[in-house]
């Protein structure tokens, strides 16, 4: 088939009306969007820069947008990506353009993921089971794409977020057993733009082309975490103490203390009352909050009780 | 002045560069991509080692020389063999999570039986080895401190004095081309699958390391040796993964009619399917007993990327499957510890030709011939550095480059560069493939030798530095013809069939005559063959 690839041209300088350049090719409706760009690039012009390699989705690198979506151009083929035998290459917006549709990996993907210390640790535990590989191999089928990352909501206006991809490499460290140093990995990971700056928004997870879900291995960091007593790093202790805060009145209450999650999450009692006061007392002159105190949820010694479970099956485990 | 540069960052290279830095040294790896975006990443099988109850590394190296058709370095077979379970257990501990057998409590290392293996012998981690073994050695490598010129392509071996003093290499990112130096240099730049059209090649396996080392007069090895992939998807470079042998995989012709069902050696096998291909349209139809639950979980990376591309579900339906170029089995001639003919400078993995695959290569023996010439090299490599003092760096090979890229940045490029490589795999596939004869061969060095003319007279076709990608198809292309002259020199020579090559016109095995490897050198005549007999 016939197309036109309408190609951004350019620098490092990103604007609204970046210069696409048309290149016409003639190729087969199951040819990848990559392999048509290297079509283009060896046939018409060499100055055409994009990265790639393996073009069959293994080594990560060619990343770009296709008509406003991110994917892996070379698992896109262009009888499906074509919308009027036409398609449209832009760089992915969330990372730093080098030049045309080539993107910053360095600063995007590997300072972020080598910021974190690399290498499993060798323990000397070497009986270890398929329940506890597993999980690490579905987070090591992560090809470091970049597409979870250019769809995460704190990276969009915080570009210093180590994002998903990078915390998903932590939790491949931590969750292998063989690994002798999973609690210096989660106080790294607490530091600030680590796992308690995520939001929870969820769209690694709708992002990740892998089933990775890589929000889920984040989530399972924090558990981690808290688990292996580091409540909160020296990053966003506010989100560190929200999770506990909400684990201790689920705990205590059977259900949500909201007044008390809220004065807690922002340092307690004295710090967090008097940062909550004026919110507190708006809702209370609404009739959205009163003075009484919060009641337990009925059967709420039962929820207790799982907890404690929890606790006493969780202390045996390594 | 590194201790040792390694050129490659696949398996090999990080494997030689934590080998070397386990000894000590102080050690570089320049890749042209970032290293997790090698083409290693793309293998899918495993590592064959004799690792469970009943097995034993000579059954492994019986089974290795077996396929190798008569001409496995025994020496090398043995000493991979023998230490194959080590490499993997050593890999285990480095962080690779193998597959474990039985069931979800079990901790024993699972094995599968890929073709022609007796025995269930090679560990796994389910269909991606190849991704989970380059970012594990990876951040080890990381951990270890190595520095990282990524983006870097070397363009030259610097030699002075027949010692190799470094590198030099093109940063895509200016253009600018410099001398690495080092006291030791490990090759770890795979192989030229981009020489042959269909291939599994990925954008980089364009043999330039070969090719360099040809340059500065290092003879090459078992060049005729050319290994197709009995299964890749048709119009894609897709191969569908070697552990699906282990699952009941089998091919077809749209009738029904099996191929290649009674299990033939490799050659007879590949050239089965070839013919039935062609014979079928282009394609035969692979199908197997796995099942949704395998096709999402061992099968994940496989089964995923079928339906992206083709939009096939390899749990129901058959894939349309064609055999194209996989691997070469000949490379760089090297010693068991990895060393070139050229002091200093050694080479592992695709590039390098061991002697361990013999005529034919094995299903998990290639990922172990990575680790284990990686590990083999760089180990080498550091203890040669070691005993070596700062060598004065070799300049005339970084002013020959400087010229060399200055002038082809002023001289025309694009199509018909373009069109050259085109020819260049339909001839390599079409003469010099699963199927050769003398015409065909004398057809291909001929057309071989009128394009490294026209190669000449060509370029980048634009004067830009920074990554220039139509300067790197020229070098790549100059690479890619220098490898294909001692390939078809090399398939020309080799007057009988053997293992992977087969010659229509001498189809049988000739021990008497032909029990010997060859050597290839460059001469200004072009390729200078002579022989080795085997172990030798």
């Amino acid at each position: 088939m016939e197309l036109t690839l309408n190609v951004r041209r350019g620098g490092t300088r990103r604007s609204a009306d970046d210069s696409h350049q048309a290149y016409h090719v003639d190729v087969e409706p199951e040819t990848s969007v990559f392999e048509a760009l290297v079509k283009v690039r060896e046939e018409q012009d060499g100055t055409l820069a994009f990265r790639g390699n393996c073009g069959v989705g293994f080594c990560g690198d060619c990343t770009m947008l296709v008509n406003g979506r991110q994917e892996v151009v070379c698992l896109m083929p262009v009888g499906k990506a074509q919308k009027d035998d036409e398609i449209k290459i832009d760089p992915i917006p969330y990372a730093p353009t080098v030049k045309d549709v080539m993107y910053d990996a360095k600063r995007f993907i590997w300072d972020k993921v080598n910021s974190f210390s690399p290498g499993v640790v060798f323990n000397g535990v070497e009986q270890v089971t398929e329940e506890e590989l597993s999980p690490v191999r579905r987070a090591m089928r992560c090809t470091m794409c970049g597409i979870c990352d250019q769809g995460c909501t704190v990276i969009d206006v915080n570009l210093d977020f180590k994002g998903p991809a990078a915390l998903n490499k932590v939790f491949r460290y931590v969750f292998d057993p063989r690994d002798g140093r999973a609690k210096e990995r989660v106080v790294e990971a607490g530091e600030t733009n680590g796992v308690w700056d995520c939001v929870h928004c969820w769209e690694a997870s709708d992002h990740c082309p892998f089933d990775i879900d890589p929000t889920h291995r984040i989530m399972e960091l924090r558990d981690r975490s808290v688990r292996l007593g580091v409540k909160s790093g020296t990053g966003n202790r506010q989100a560190a103490r929200h999770y506990n805060a909400f684990e201790r009145s689920v705990e205590h209450h059977g259900w949500l203390d909201e007044r008390n999650v809220a004065i807690q999450s922002y340092g307690g009692l004295i710090r967090g009352g008097l940062k909550m006061m004026p919110t507190g007392l708006a809702a209370l002159r609404r009739g959205k909050a009163n003075l009484l105190p919060h009641r337990k949820r009925p059967g709420a010694s039962a929820i207790k009780a799982l907890f404690a479970r929890y606790r006493e099956v969780t202390r045996t485990e390594r | 002045m590194h201790d040792v540069l390694v050129v490659g960052g696949g398996i090999a290279g990080l494997r030689a560069a934590l080998a070397a830095s386990s000894r000590g040294a102080e050690v570089a790896i320049a890749s042209r991509s970032h290293p997790t975006r090698s083409y290693s990443v793309a293998i899918q099988d495993g590592l064959n080692a004799a690792l469970l109850p009943g097995d034993a590394w000579e059954a492994h190296a019986a089974d290795t020389s077996a396929w190798g058709d008569g001409l496995c370095v025994p020496e090398v077979v043995e000493a991979v063999c023998r230490s194959a379970p080590e490499l993997v257990r050593e890999l285990d501990q480095l962080g690779v999570p193998f597959n474990r057998s039985g069931g979800r409590n079990g901790t024993a290392l699972a094995c599968l039986k890929l073709r022609g293996a007796r025995t269930a012998r090679a560990a796994y981690v389910d269909d991606m080895a190849g991704l989970v073994l380059t970012q594990t050695l990876y951040e080890q490598a990381v951990r270890a401190g190595i520095t990282f010129y990524e983006e870097w392509t070397a363009t030259s071996l610097a030699v002075g004095d027949g010692a190799c003093t470094g590198v030099v290499a093109l940063e895509q990112a200016t253009g600018e081309l410099q001398l690495l130096g080092a006291k030791a240099v490990v090759l770890a730049t795979g192989g030229p699958r981009r020489l042959y059209e269909p291939s599994t090649a990925s954008l980089h396996c364009t043999g330039d390391g070969i090719a360099m080392a040809y340059r500065a007069g290092a003879p090459l090895v078992d060049m005729e040796f050319v290994q197709y992939h009995p299964a890749v998807l048709k119009g894609q470079r897709m191969a569908i993964t070697e552990i699906a042998w282990a699952h009941g995989a089998a091919l077809a012709t749209a009738g029904g009619t099996g191929v290649g069902e009674d299990d033939p050696g490799p050659g007879a096998f590949l050239r089965a399917i070839g013919q039935a291909a062609v014979a079928n349209g282009g394609h035969v139809e692979l199908s197997g007993t796995w099942d949704a639950d395998q096709a999402k979980g061992l099968f994940y990376n496989t089964s995923y990327r079928v339906k992206q591309l083709t939009g096939l579900d390899m749990a129901k339906e058959p894939l349309p499957v064609r055999p194209a170029m996989h691997r070469l089995l000949g490379g760089v001639a090297v010693d068991a510890g990895g060393a070139t003919s050229i002091e200093g400078l050694y080479a592992a993995g695709e590039c390098a030709g061991t002697g361990f695959h013999g005529a034919a290569g094995l299903d998990g023996n290639f990922l172990l011939s990575a680790v284990s010439s990686g590990r083999a090299a760089g180990l080498a490599a550091a203890d040669h550095a070691s005993s070596t003092k700062e060598p004065d760096a070799a300049g005339g090979a970084l002013d020959r480059d400087r010229t060399r890229v200055a002038e082809a940045l002023r001289r025309p490029g694009g199509e018909p560069l373009a069109a050259m490589r085109r020819e260049l795999g339909g001839l390599m596939h079409a003469h010099v493939g699963m199927v050769r004869e003398a015409v065909g061969l004398q057809e291909a060095a001929q057309r071989i030798a009128e394009m490294k003319e026209t190669h000449g007279s060509l370029g980048a076709g634009s004067e830009g530095r920074d990554y220039n990608f139509g300067l790197a198809h020229y070098l790549d292309l100059g690479s890619l013809l220098d490898v294909a002259e001692a390939v078809v020199a090399s398939a020309h020579a080799r007057e009988e069939s053997r293992g992977v090559h087969f010659r229509s016109d001498h189809a049988a095995r000739d021990d008497a005559r032909w029990s010997v490897h060859q050597l290839v050198s460059a001469s200004e005549a072009g390729p200078v063959l002579r022989e080795s007999p085997p172990g030798a």
